[in-house]
This record gives C-alpha cells, sequence and structure tokens, in this order.
C-alpha cells in the first residue's frame, strides 16, 4: 500500500506511460471534501479478459518484466478506494488507451495523506520517454493547468537538476496560488 | 510565493543558465536514473530521487540529469537506481534511501569509487572488488 495519495497518483501516471500513450490527461479534484482523480490514456489498453484481472496483484502482463508474477499498482489503489468507501472506474479499450478515475472521501479516517503532490506532478512530467502531459488542478472552484510541452519550451529539457528545481518551483507557485484562491484546509496545504 | 508565469519562468532559466553553465560545465553526462514502479515508489523512491536532486544541487552538480523509469525488475531491492559517470562502471544500486542516494552523490559521482555494499547490477565481480 502506499503511504500517500501522491504515490498513488505518481504509479496510476507511471501506468499510462509505460502503456506507450503520446498523450496522457490527468486532473486532480478536490471539491466537497472529495478527492477525485483522472488518468486518461491513449496507449494500447487492455482487452477484457486482462481487465477483468488487473485487480489480483498475482497478475501481470509480463511484459514490463518477464520473470515477474506480481502486478500491484492497481491492485493498491482498488484496495484503498474499498478501504475509505471510494468509488473508482477503469474503462480501456485495446489500440485505443485507458481511463482510470477514483474518488475519495478526504475526511475519512483511514484515508492516506495526500503527501507531496507538487512533487507528483514533477514526476508525471519528468519520466524517461516521448509523451505529452497535460495536468489540470482544480480545488474548490479555482484551477491551473501544467502541460509538459509548454514546460520543456520553457525550460529546454526537463531532466537536469537544474530545471527540475525550477519546474518544481513553478508547479508550487500554483499550488500555492490555487491554495489561497480556493481556501486553507490544514495538513493538504503546500 | 506569487504564481509565475509561463514568460517568468522562461526567463528564470535564461538567468539561471548562464550561473549554471560556468558552475558546472562537464557533467551533462553524468546521469542517474531511478526506478519508479510501484515498488519503488511504496518503499520510498520519490524521497529517494528528491534526495538526489537536493545533494547533486548542493553540490553544484546541476548539469547532472536526473530521469525516472518503471520499474527494473530488481524489486526486493527498491528502491533502486542507475548511475552512469563516464570513465566508470554503470551501476544499480539497490535499496537506496535517502542518506544512500546523498552518499552516492558524494562518494560515486564526486569521489569516482563504487558503493560495493549496495550494488545489485552491472559491473562484474573484479571490477567491483577492485575500486575499494
Amino acid at each position: 500500500m502506499h503511504a500517500t495519495l501522491a504515490d498513488v497518483l505518481t504509479d496510476i501516471v507511471q501506468n499510462a506511460i509505460e502503456s506507450d500513450a503520446d498523450t496522457i490527461d490527468v486532473t486532480v479534484r478536490e471539491e466537497n471534501d472529495r478527492i477525485t482523480v483522472d488518468v486518461v490514456d491513449n496507449g494500447r489498453g487492455m482487452d477484457a479478459a486482462t481487465l477483468e484481472r488487473v485487480a489480483d496483484p498475482f497478475f501481470t502482463d509480463g511484459e514490463k518484466h518477464p520473470e515477474r508474477s506480481v502486478g500491484l499498482g492497481v491492485a493498491f489503489l482498488l484496495q484503498l478506494v474499498e478501504a475509505v468507501g471510494g468509488t473508482q472506474k477503469i474503462i480501456s479499450t485495446p489500440g485505443a488507451g485507458t481511463e482510470v478515475s477514483f474518488s475519495l472521501p478526504g475526511s475519512h479516517v483511514d484515508l492516506p495523506p495526500v503527501g507531496d503532490l507538487v512533487g507528483s506532478m514533477c514526476a508525471a512530467l519528468t519520466f524517461v520517454g516521448e509523451y505529452d502531459v497535460r495536468i489540470r488542478r482544480e480545488r474548490n472552484g479555482h484551477s491551473y493547468d501544467v502541460h509538459r510541452r509548454d514546460l520543456r519550451d520553457a525550460l529546454g529539457e526537463l531532466e537536469s537538476v537544474g530545471s527540475r528545481a525550477l519546474l518544481y518551483e513553478y508547479i508550487q507557485s500554483q499550488e500555492e496560488s490555487l491554495h489561497e484562491e480556493g481556501g486553507h484546509d490544514g495538513q493538504n496545504d503546500p | 510565493m506569487a504564481k509565475m508565469t509561463l514568460d517568468e519562468l522562461r526567463k528564470l532559466r535564461e538567468s539561471k543558465k548562464k550561473e549554471l553553465d560556468l558552475r558546472s560545465p562537464d557533467n551533462k553526462s553524468i546521469h542517474v536514473v531511478v526506478g519508479m514502479g510501484t515498488s519503488g515508489i511504496a518503499n520510498g523512491a520519490k524521497k529517494t530521487l528528491q534526495a538526489f536532486v537536493d545533494e547533486l544541487s548542493d553540490q553544484g552538480l546541476t548539469n547532472v540529469s536526473v530521469r525516472q523509469v518503471g520499474g527494473m525488475g530488481l524489486d526486493f531491492a527498491e528502491p533502486t537506481v542507475e548511475v552512469a559517470v563516464p570513465e566508470m562502471p554503470t551501476v544499480i544500486y539497490g535499496n537506496v534511501d535517502e542518506e544512500v542516494a546523498r552518499k552516492i552523490v558524494r562518494k560515486h559521482i564526486l569521489g569516482k569509487q563504487l558503493i560495493n555494499e549496495h550494488i545489485y547490477d552491472r559491473p562484474a565481480a573484479d571490477i567491483v572488488e577492485g575500486t575499494e
């Protein structure tokens, strides 16, 4: 089980990147004491038989690591959703992509802390590979967007330590502004 | 902190770039790759990644490339990190917590010495033994 919701987000986005997606759309929304995440990719998708088994931690398609027999990412997510009474939806079409959505009650006692959401957004933007990520962050009616293509254009590259520091600073400024606009709630503030 | 625009980010990058190029002109060929699959994340790979960025930055090595990939297939040794430094064997280190990450920067990247007790893959045994 992941220690924070930000870790769950990183994991699901990483799955999308590894599905050979060109484009990934991520939305992280906090509204009316609910935290909702949508990750939509245009990667290779899954057939119905594979989709049926994504909750099984002892199942993996064997493509990433042929000798490995576990696939824990989605299993962790579904375990979390069940533990806090959330909802989830996974829709996938072979050759077209996958949509993973989940919604969690923000004040549930067993909900892990949000954690380093800015770090997770930076991580989503800096995995190895040629892909585009658009992240939309919403909170109590306010929002901001970050787009990997724009950030690469502004920074030249996103991999050096110098660029990473600037990237973090940039997203942190968006997040702080969002919290000022959308109200503070204590532990999840950046 | 005021909300930064992309233009401001671009200008900040330009102003920092001149300073960074002066401070670390030869480090673009050094690569650090952090495994960020499910088991890596669950074992603290994000903290490991941040520790690398912080320590490299503290040491003035701001041109070093730090990237993420999915799992490297060494789930029992997460967090795992590949380090490539010119004229040294490319190494996959395992069980790299924040402290080990800082040690890798100081000893491997700056000191050109392998950290044998954390090596899990890549160099032959004689190379590992010959470095201590």
